[in-house]
Protein backbone atom coordinates (compact mmCIF):
# COMPACT_ATOMS: atom_id res chain seq x y z
CA UNK A 1 0.00 0.00 0.00
CA UNK A 2 1.62 3.57 -1.16
CA UNK A 3 1.09 6.20 0.68
CA UNK A 4 -2.55 7.57 0.52
CA UNK A 5 -1.74 11.73 0.62
CA UNK A 6 0.69 10.39 -2.06
CA UNK A 7 -1.65 8.44 -3.92
CA UNK A 8 -4.44 11.29 -3.58
CA UNK A 9 -1.55 13.12 -5.57
CA UNK A 10 -1.30 10.34 -8.07
CA UNK A 11 -4.92 10.31 -9.02
CA UNK A 12 -5.26 14.19 -8.68
CA UNK A 13 -2.25 14.25 -11.33
CA UNK A 14 -3.91 12.24 -13.65
CA UNK A 15 -7.11 14.18 -13.71
CA UNK A 16 -4.93 17.14 -14.48
CA UNK A 17 -3.74 15.58 -17.16
CA UNK A 18 -7.37 14.61 -18.28
CA UNK A 19 -8.35 17.57 -18.33
CA UNK A 20 -5.65 19.45 -20.16
CA UNK A 21 -6.24 17.19 -22.81
CA UNK A 22 -9.69 18.13 -23.09
CA UNK A 23 -8.87 22.04 -23.21
CA UNK A 24 -6.03 20.74 -26.23
CA UNK A 25 -8.88 19.25 -27.89
CA UNK A 26 -11.21 22.42 -27.19
CA UNK A 27 -8.58 24.29 -28.63
CA UNK A 28 -8.27 22.60 -31.47
CA UNK A 29 -11.70 22.67 -32.56
CA UNK A 30 -11.79 26.24 -31.76
CA UNK A 31 -9.08 26.91 -33.98
CA UNK A 32 -10.05 25.22 -37.05
CA UNK A 33 -13.47 26.34 -36.60
CA UNK A 34 -14.03 27.88 -39.63
CA UNK A 35 -11.34 25.51 -41.45
CA UNK A 36 -13.08 24.48 -45.05
CA UNK A 37 -11.93 21.68 -47.66
CA UNK A 38 -9.16 22.41 -49.87
CA UNK A 39 -11.07 20.63 -52.91
CA UNK A 40 -14.53 21.63 -53.95
CA UNK A 41 -16.92 19.83 -52.75
CA UNK A 42 -14.65 18.07 -50.30
CA UNK A 43 -15.08 17.36 -46.45
CA UNK A 44 -14.36 20.08 -43.66
CA UNK A 45 -13.05 19.90 -40.57
CA UNK A 46 -15.14 17.90 -38.07
CA UNK A 47 -15.62 18.60 -35.03
CA UNK A 48 -13.53 16.03 -32.28
CA UNK A 49 -14.58 14.76 -29.49
CA UNK A 50 -13.04 13.16 -26.01
CA UNK A 51 -14.13 11.13 -23.72
CA UNK A 52 -12.45 9.73 -19.73
CA UNK A 53 -12.64 6.44 -18.70
CA UNK A 54 -11.37 5.08 -14.90
CA UNK A 55 -8.44 2.78 -15.15
CA UNK A 56 -7.60 0.30 -12.11
CA UNK A 57 -3.70 2.01 -10.77
CA UNK A 58 -3.04 -1.52 -9.66
CA UNK A 59 -0.32 -0.12 -7.52
CA UNK A 60 -2.53 2.23 -5.27
CA UNK A 61 -5.68 0.45 -5.85
CA UNK A 62 -6.88 3.60 -6.79
CA UNK A 63 -9.09 4.68 -9.84
CA UNK A 64 -7.38 7.08 -12.19
CA UNK A 65 -8.85 8.77 -15.36
CA UNK A 66 -7.16 7.70 -18.90
CA UNK A 67 -8.35 9.07 -22.04
CA UNK A 68 -11.00 6.73 -23.62
CA UNK A 69 -11.00 7.66 -27.22
CA UNK A 70 -10.80 11.43 -29.32
CA UNK A 71 -13.18 10.85 -31.82
CA UNK A 72 -15.07 12.74 -34.69
CA UNK A 73 -18.42 14.19 -33.99
CA UNK A 74 -20.69 12.72 -36.64
CA UNK A 75 -23.20 16.18 -36.73
CA UNK A 76 -23.49 16.70 -40.73
CA UNK A 77 -22.14 19.88 -41.83
CA UNK A 78 -23.69 23.34 -42.17
CA UNK A 79 -23.90 24.27 -45.89
CA UNK A 80 -23.95 27.61 -47.24
CA UNK A 81 -24.27 28.88 -50.69
CA UNK A 82 -20.94 30.69 -51.67
CA UNK A 83 -20.54 29.63 -55.83
CA UNK A 84 -17.10 31.73 -55.33
CA UNK A 85 -15.60 30.11 -52.38
CA UNK A 86 -12.99 27.47 -53.66
CA UNK A 87 -14.04 24.68 -51.83
CA UNK A 88 -17.88 25.15 -53.30
CA UNK A 89 -19.10 22.23 -54.91
CA UNK A 90 -20.92 21.86 -58.43
CA UNK A 91 -24.27 23.44 -57.13
CA UNK A 92 -22.09 26.13 -55.15
CA UNK A 93 -22.33 24.68 -51.51
CA UNK A 94 -19.43 24.96 -49.24
CA UNK A 95 -19.65 22.06 -46.43
CA UNK A 96 -18.28 24.52 -43.16
CA UNK A 97 -17.63 22.82 -39.93
CA UNK A 98 -19.68 21.43 -37.13
CA UNK A 99 -18.12 23.10 -34.86
CA UNK A 100 -20.23 25.28 -32.58
CA UNK A 101 -17.92 28.08 -30.51
CA UNK A 102 -20.27 28.41 -28.37
CA UNK A 103 -20.51 24.50 -27.12
CA UNK A 104 -16.62 24.78 -27.14
CA UNK A 105 -16.73 27.77 -25.02
CA UNK A 106 -18.78 26.16 -22.55
CA UNK A 107 -16.88 22.63 -22.41
CA UNK A 108 -13.70 24.62 -21.98
CA UNK A 109 -14.98 26.52 -19.07
CA UNK A 110 -16.11 22.88 -17.53
CA UNK A 111 -12.71 21.68 -18.21
CA UNK A 112 -11.36 24.75 -16.03
CA UNK A 113 -13.52 24.08 -13.17
CA UNK A 114 -12.37 20.38 -13.64
CA UNK A 115 -8.80 21.68 -13.30
CA UNK A 116 -8.95 23.76 -10.74
CA UNK A 117 -10.88 20.93 -8.27
CA UNK A 118 -7.69 18.36 -9.18
CA UNK A 119 -5.38 21.63 -8.63
CA UNK A 120 -6.59 22.13 -4.98
CA UNK A 121 -6.80 18.89 -4.05
CA UNK A 122 -3.13 18.53 -4.91
CA UNK A 123 -2.31 22.00 -2.75
CA UNK A 124 -4.76 20.89 0.39
CA UNK A 125 -2.60 16.86 0.00
CA UNK A 126 0.83 19.08 -0.03
CA UNK A 127 0.11 21.21 3.06
CA UNK A 128 -1.11 17.97 4.67
CA UNK A 129 1.68 16.06 4.22
CA UNK A 130 3.46 19.61 5.07
CA UNK A 131 1.67 19.58 8.43
CA UNK A 132 2.78 15.96 9.42
CA UNK A 133 6.72 16.86 8.77
CA UNK A 134 6.10 19.66 10.50
CA UNK A 135 5.05 17.87 13.92
CA UNK A 136 8.79 16.82 13.78
CA UNK A 137 9.95 20.41 14.54
CA UNK A 138 10.41 21.18 17.66
CA UNK A 139 7.94 24.51 18.60
CA UNK B 1 3.89 4.47 26.64
CA UNK B 2 1.05 2.74 25.77
CA UNK B 3 -1.34 4.20 28.35
CA UNK B 4 -1.49 7.26 25.98
CA UNK B 5 -3.60 5.50 23.62
CA UNK B 6 -3.87 9.24 22.49
CA UNK B 7 -1.21 9.09 20.03
CA UNK B 8 -2.41 5.48 18.12
CA UNK B 9 -5.91 7.15 18.35
CA UNK B 10 -4.63 10.74 16.81
CA UNK B 11 -2.50 8.69 14.17
CA UNK B 12 -5.18 6.39 13.19
CA UNK B 13 -7.55 9.16 12.49
CA UNK B 14 -4.74 11.00 10.48
CA UNK B 15 -4.35 7.82 8.42
CA UNK B 16 -8.31 7.93 8.02
CA UNK B 17 -8.11 11.34 6.69
CA UNK B 18 -5.51 10.83 4.67
CA UNK B 19 -7.66 7.89 2.99
CA UNK B 20 -10.62 9.80 3.01
CA UNK B 21 -8.52 12.81 1.00
CA UNK B 22 -7.29 10.00 -1.68
CA UNK B 23 -11.20 8.75 -2.03
CA UNK B 24 -11.76 12.61 -2.96
CA UNK B 25 -8.76 13.06 -5.24
CA UNK B 26 -9.97 9.83 -7.13
CA UNK B 27 -14.02 11.52 -7.30
CA UNK B 28 -12.39 14.84 -8.60
CA UNK B 29 -10.14 13.21 -10.90
CA UNK B 30 -13.27 11.02 -12.29
CA UNK B 31 -15.68 14.39 -11.89
CA UNK B 32 -16.14 13.98 -15.77
CA UNK B 33 -15.84 9.82 -16.45
CA UNK B 34 -19.11 8.14 -17.80
CA UNK B 35 -20.86 6.02 -15.22
CA UNK B 36 -17.94 6.55 -12.35
CA UNK B 37 -20.24 6.34 -8.92
CA UNK B 38 -18.61 8.85 -5.94
CA UNK B 39 -17.06 6.63 -3.20
CA UNK B 40 -16.06 7.82 0.21
CA UNK B 41 -14.32 5.79 3.72
CA UNK B 42 -17.54 5.16 6.14
CA UNK B 43 -17.46 7.38 8.96
CA UNK B 44 -14.67 7.00 11.56
CA UNK B 45 -16.26 5.84 14.09
CA UNK B 46 -17.85 3.06 11.81
CA UNK B 47 -14.22 2.41 10.79
CA UNK B 48 -13.10 2.07 14.29
CA UNK B 49 -15.59 -0.22 15.37
CA UNK B 50 -15.13 -2.48 12.74
CA UNK B 51 -11.49 -2.76 12.80
CA UNK B 52 -11.30 -4.71 16.38
CA UNK B 53 -11.28 -8.31 14.89
CA UNK B 54 -8.16 -8.44 13.38
CA UNK B 55 -7.09 -11.92 13.14
CA UNK B 56 -4.19 -13.60 15.16
CA UNK B 57 -1.22 -15.20 14.09
CA UNK B 58 -1.31 -19.00 15.31
CA UNK B 59 1.36 -19.88 12.78
CA UNK B 60 5.07 -18.03 11.58
CA UNK B 61 4.09 -18.77 8.06
CA UNK B 62 0.74 -16.94 8.33
CA UNK B 63 0.70 -13.54 6.59
CA UNK B 64 1.73 -10.71 9.03
CA UNK B 65 -0.24 -8.06 10.06
CA UNK B 66 0.62 -4.42 7.83
CA UNK B 67 3.32 -2.83 10.37
CA UNK B 68 2.15 -1.07 13.42
CA UNK B 69 -1.06 -2.34 13.38
CA UNK B 70 -1.41 -0.17 10.53
CA UNK B 71 -5.06 -0.66 9.50
CA UNK B 72 -6.18 0.58 6.18
CA UNK B 73 -9.72 1.88 5.25
CA UNK B 74 -12.29 0.26 2.71
CA UNK B 75 -13.41 2.65 0.06
CA UNK B 76 -17.57 2.51 -0.18
CA UNK B 77 -19.79 3.72 -2.99
CA UNK B 78 -21.01 7.35 -1.13
CA UNK B 79 -24.96 6.85 -0.75
CA UNK B 80 -27.76 9.34 -2.16
CA UNK B 81 -25.85 11.03 -4.87
CA UNK B 82 -27.96 12.24 -7.98
CA UNK B 83 -26.55 10.41 -11.08
CA UNK B 84 -26.07 12.66 -14.42
CA UNK B 85 -26.78 12.45 -17.56
CA UNK B 86 -23.09 10.00 -18.15
CA UNK B 87 -23.83 8.09 -15.13
CA UNK B 88 -22.06 9.99 -12.83
CA UNK B 89 -22.57 10.64 -9.25
CA UNK B 90 -19.78 13.26 -8.38
CA UNK B 91 -20.61 16.77 -7.78
CA UNK B 92 -17.49 18.82 -7.20
CA UNK B 93 -19.35 21.14 -5.06
CA UNK B 94 -19.73 18.14 -2.71
CA UNK B 95 -16.38 16.98 -3.39
CA UNK B 96 -14.96 20.18 -2.05
CA UNK B 97 -16.82 20.94 0.87
CA UNK B 98 -15.26 17.51 1.93
CA UNK B 99 -12.05 18.46 0.97
CA UNK B 100 -11.92 21.59 3.98
CA UNK B 101 -13.50 19.32 6.12
CA UNK B 102 -10.87 16.97 5.68
CA UNK B 103 -8.11 20.01 5.90
CA UNK B 104 -9.34 21.55 9.23
CA UNK B 105 -9.99 18.17 10.65
CA UNK B 106 -5.92 17.44 9.40
CA UNK B 107 -4.63 19.84 10.88
CA UNK B 108 -6.80 19.89 14.49
CA UNK B 109 -5.06 16.48 14.61
CA UNK B 110 -1.92 17.21 14.11
CA UNK B 111 -2.47 19.88 16.32
CA UNK B 112 -3.11 17.84 18.90
CA UNK B 113 -0.22 15.68 18.47
CA UNK B 114 2.26 18.53 18.31
CA UNK B 115 0.11 19.52 22.21
CA UNK B 116 0.75 16.94 23.28
CA UNK B 117 4.26 16.16 22.80
CA UNK B 118 5.34 19.23 23.90
CA UNK B 119 3.77 18.60 26.94
CA UNK B 120 5.54 15.14 27.08
CA UNK B 121 8.67 16.82 26.27
CA UNK B 122 8.58 19.86 29.11
CA UNK B 123 7.52 16.81 31.61
CA UNK B 124 11.04 15.06 30.29
CA UNK B 125 12.78 18.34 30.69
CA UNK B 126 11.48 19.01 34.01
Amino acid sequence: MTDELKAAIISSSSGLRAQSTRIRVVSENLANASATALVPGGDPYARKTISFAQELDRASGLNLVRINAIGRDPTPYPAQHMPGHPAADSNGYVKLSNVNPLVELSDMREAHRSYEANLQMVRQAREMIGDLIDLLKGK
Amino acid sequence: MDDLALFSIASDRNRWLATRSAALADNIANADTPGFKARDVPSFEAAMNSASAAMLRTNPNHLAPTQFGARSFDLVQRPGEVPKHSGNTVSLETELANLGEVRSQHSMVSGVIGAFHRMLLSSVRG
